[in-house]
């Protein structure tokens, strides 16, 4: 996930490099600010309680200063807080959740079951039927016109002003997208972002790609342009004693950021490293940082952030179908929109396309398509290969927050998903149909009583 | 209603100062006489080059000064800006100017609303084929003899706009930012017009729209349009409200703070531009931050202030049977209008159909009032109305004549603009920078 390039957190100094023609030439190298020290941790578990606090709360009670307050550094707090935002997100509450039986019924038949309807009803009523009205609510009749909508639509007194604005920002209510994030993942996650976004802005990424791990350089070189070419990158290679220089190209969009097409180009950096970390010697990226340009560089520990440390590598070698070209062509056809199963009701997903990496302590996911419905949102993955499915049999039994992922695959390739007892849907061809009737659409939410007004903060877990 | 429900609508209607039975002018006779033609005195070559396979028609009677801006703009060898109010039709005089100079032409537009009101406007009242005119943005990509393109559609780096004759770029004074200017550059066309009721930059950018378009060849101010019945006739009127004490105070504790970190700071400070110098540090330095905190919260209060609402009131109540448009700086407060008064709100944040619903019942009279932020400025075919109230604003020219010229389309009635700002703040400053020299001269009761 990817965070303004005015949240990260780096410094430049002046470095000697390599001009095109082999001279020397003075450059800039950029250091972003990255978690490494252990010492992180229990401020990210605070930070992390402090947001537990709120669940369930509405947004108007979080006070937004006081991670920033505690971090010292409000660069740091809210690349923190973006990084939060995968596993907790604010939802607006609907008039089910909070309007008793009777008074819904009374609203779906005024048509104003909504806080857009129920808006549009209160500003009809002040208009005139015929346009005669003032069309403002003069503040010393606001009591008695409210009294009476409230009555005509059985709603309990005070209640229409809430109902009214329940879509507003400061009513959504803080929800948990999954289990409570590690510290750890959270620490997993910042890193992986940061760079992320440094990679986004870059107009030029070298990676050295060297041969052995049973891979030969001619293999990785074509896997590199496959994977480059399904992402929509320009890639050029290079070869020269003895590794290959594989060059991915950025660009400006019309208004001259990167970003757009950058989210490919770091996409395409991330599944390279997913397929074979071992395989990526080393690498640069040069970096636009608004006014200047400085290089970072992808040592080792960069290159082990952004694939996750530790996770086998996917290999170069797909399943016959399953090759990237073919899953993008998959994900690309998959339709707009899709119905699930008809015990539904005929509800369906939304799709959204080349969703964002993130990343946990177990290492990083690169999900094909994100699933929204509401409130509610899953992850779908491809697998390409077995080695792949033991690859994220790693990532995804370790990753205990954030939304929901389903992965799909040949047999062989999600088999070692389903002996960890992961969700997966074994499929014949990279087809994403069938994984959208498999994923059930969540029913609506449940009433619920009203959220609890806002009193004094509530102690964090370690205070009581 | 007395208002016009489309901007094109206004000159549908007679002009009785003009003559003819039903005030209609013969155009190419009264105007273009000392011309050869309705395209005498231009490069016949170039003509013939982009020339269109039919010939486009005004369907609707000119004003006076629409004729004289495009004598000017013709006068020029077919390159200009042209500036006028907002309500008084600059885009009848593009209009114009493609029937006289018949050729391939791209218009560039700044919003998606724009691109398809140029569209409708073209076929309806231009002339124009609806099968020759095409559009290039939102979606949607037919290129045709006539293209409406929004300018980040134009400004892709693989856009071939080289089969154009005749450029013309409504809302002008955005085509000099960095990433626009490549539109006038990479099209070869021989004919520019741009239009604008605002053309000034505050970073001198419009300068350089004399290289990309041509010279300023023709301007009128909404004051002078007004006198002569063409556009509204209007006042202006501002008001102070008073802080309450918690305001107040609070105010100055924060003013205190930020003018005791210049003070401090002072000669670091005065090394360039001031906000810049101080936005700079407070990257770096926490006191600056807190520094710009506190007149950012300073401001807020000035702008928010609650003494405006109860003036907002006083007005809505005063003018219970007028249609009225309440301007805030910020969401917030346009929000807190909203709810305090009951009145359609339509931010950044409104949902498309909600706000085109508000939009659309405003238009149509079943809303007769609404409050909004900055998204309406410029751009949104904003249906018109008799009152603006300006709650809170900005320093720029060109906001406070986008807003005013909401209220300036052809109507019986007086339109009125009030300005609210809080007393004893920084706003009465921004207040005054933002007004157009010649028209405070003009209102000032002693210049009356």
């Amino acid at each position: 996930m990817a965070f303004p390039l005015k949240d990260v957190r780096y410094s430049t100094r002046r470095a000697r490099g390599e001009d095109a023609a082999g001279g020397v030439a003075e450059t800039r190298a950029l250091y972003p600010r990255l978690l490494r020290d252990r010492s992180v941790l229990p401020k990210v578990s605070i930070a992390v309680q402090y947001f537990e606090s709120q669940v369930g709360h509405e947004r108007r009670e979080m006070d937004p200063e006081v991670l920033v307050q505690f971090f010292g550094d409000h660069k740091l707090a809210r690349c923190v807080v973006a990084s939060l935002a995968t596993s907790y997100r604010y939802r607006s509450p609907e008039f089910v959740q909070v309007c008793s039986p009777g008074a819904l019924r009374r609203l779906e038949r005024a048509g104003a079951s909504t806080p857009k309807g129920l808006r549009a009803a209160l500003y009809a009523r002040l208009n005139g039927s015929d346009g005669t009205g003032d069309g403002f609510l003069r503040r010393s009749d606001q009591a008695e016109t409210y009294g009476s909508m409230e009555r005509s639509f059985a709603l309990r007194g005070g209640q229409l002003e809430r109902l009214l604005y329940l879509d507003a920002a400061e009513h959504a209510v803080l929800g948990r997208t999954g289990p409570t994030p590690a510290p750890e993942d959270v620490v997993a996650n910042y890193n992986f972002g940061i760079l992320e976004t440094l990679l986004r802005h870059a107009p030029q990424i070298e990676l050295t790609l060297t041969d052995g791990q049973g891979v030969t350089l001619s293999r990785l070189e074509a896997g590199a342009r496959e994977v480059a070419g399904a992402n929509g990158v320009d890639a050029t290679l290079h070869r020269g004693g003895g590794t290959a220089r594989l060059r991915l190209a950025g660009r400006p969009d019309a208004l001259g950021s990167w970003t757009r097409h950058g989210r490919r180009v770091a996409r395409t950096v991330v599944q390279l490293l997913e397929r074979g970390r071992r395989s990526v010697l080393e690498g640069s990226a040069l970096v636009v940082l608004r006014d200047r340009r400085a290089e970072l560089r992808l040592t080792p520990e960069v290159l082990d952030l952004l694939s996750g440390d530790g996770a086998p590598d996917a290999g170069w070698d797909d399943l016959p179908g399953w090759d990237a070209p073919a899953v993008a062509a998959a994900v690309a056809g998959g339709g707009k929109r899709r119905p699930a199963a008809e015990s539904t009701g005929g509800a369906v997903w939304g799709l959204r396309r080349l969703p964002e990496a993130q990343a946990w302590a177990s290492g990083v996911l690169v999900p094909e398509v994100r699933l929204v419905h509401g409130a509610a949102a899953a992850r779908v993955c491809a697998v390409r290969s077995p080695r792949h499915g033991v690859r994220l049999a790693r990532v995804a039994g370790g990753a205990r927050s954030g939304e929901p992922v389903v992965f799909f695959g040949a047999p062989p390739a999600v088999a070692p998903l389903l002996a960890a007892g992961l969700p997966a849907v074994a499929t014949d061809a990279a087809d994403l149909r069938p994984v959208l009737d498999a994923v059930e659409v969540p029913p609506p939410p449940p009433p619920a009583p009203p959220a609890r007004r806002a009193r004094g903060r509530t102690p964090l877990p370690f205070e009581s | 209603m007395d208002s016009p429900s489309t901007p094109f609508d206004a000159f549908d209607a007679p002009d009785p100062d003009r003559g003819g039975e039903d005030g209609a002018v013969d155009l190419d006779a009264a105007v273009f006489d000392p011309l050869a033609g309705p395209a005498g005195g231009l490069d016949e070559a170039l003509l013939e080059r982009y020339a269109l396979p039919f010939s486009p028609r005004l369907t609707l009677q000119a004003r006076p000064y629409q004729r004289d801006a495009l004598r000017n703009w013709l006068a020029s060898n077919g390159r200009g800006v042209v500036v006028l109010p907002t309500g008084a039709g600059k885009t009848v005089v593009a209009f114009m100017a493609l029937e006289q100079v018949p050729v391939r032409t791209l218009v560039v537009v700044p919003t998606i609303e724009l691109l398809h009101q140029w569209r409708d406007g073209l076929v309806a009242k231009a002339g124009a084929p609806a099968a020759a005119v095409g559009v290039v943005g939102g979606g949607e990509r037919r290129p045709q003899e006539i293209t409406v393109m929004t300018y980040d559609s134009a400004a892709m780096p693989r856009r071939d706009l080289s089969a154009y004759g005749l450029l013309i770029v409504d809302e002008v004074h955005h085509l000099p930012a960095p990433t626009y200017r490549a539109i006038a550059r990479k099209t070869a066309a021989p004919w520019r017009l741009g239009l604008s009721a605002t053309p000034e930059r505050t970073d001198g950018g419009h300068q350089a729209l004399v290289e990309l378009i041509g010279p300023e060849v023709y301007r009128r101010l909404p004051a002078e349009l007004a006198r002569s019945g063409h556009i509204a006739s209007y006042r202006e009127k501002r008001i102070f409200v008073n802080l309450s004490p918690e305001e107040r105070y609070r105010y100055d504790a924060l003013m205190a703070e930020f003018k005791w970190y210049i003070a401090t700071r002072r000669s670091q400070l005065m090394q360039g531009n001031f906000f810049e110098q101080m936005i700079r540090r407070s990257a770096v330095d926490p006191a600056a931050r807190r520094a710009l905190q506190a007149h950012h919260q300073a401001r807020l209060i000035a702008l928010n202030a609650e003494g405006k609402l109860d003036q907002v009131e006083t007005l809505l109540a005063q003018h219970h049977d007028a249609k009225a448009i309440v301007f805030c700086e910020y969401t917030a407060m346009v929000q807190t209008v909203s709810r305090r008064l009951g009145l359609p709100a339509i931010t950044y944040r409104t949902d498309p159909d909600e706000r085109r619903q508000i939009l659309e019942r405003f238009r149509g009279g079943r809303y007769s009032k609404l409050v909004t932020g900055r998204v309406l400025n410029e751009g949104v075919d904003v249906p018109d109305a008799n009152v603006a109230i300006v709650v809170s604003g900005s320093a720029a020219t060109r906001e406070y004549i986008q807003r005013l010229g909401r209220v300036l389309r052809p109507k019986l009635r007086e339109a009125m603009l009030y300005e609210l700002i809080s007393r004893g703040t920084t706003e009465g400053r921004a207040a005054r920078a933002r007004r157009p020299a010649e028209k405070v001269a003009a209102t000032r009761p002693d210049a009356a």
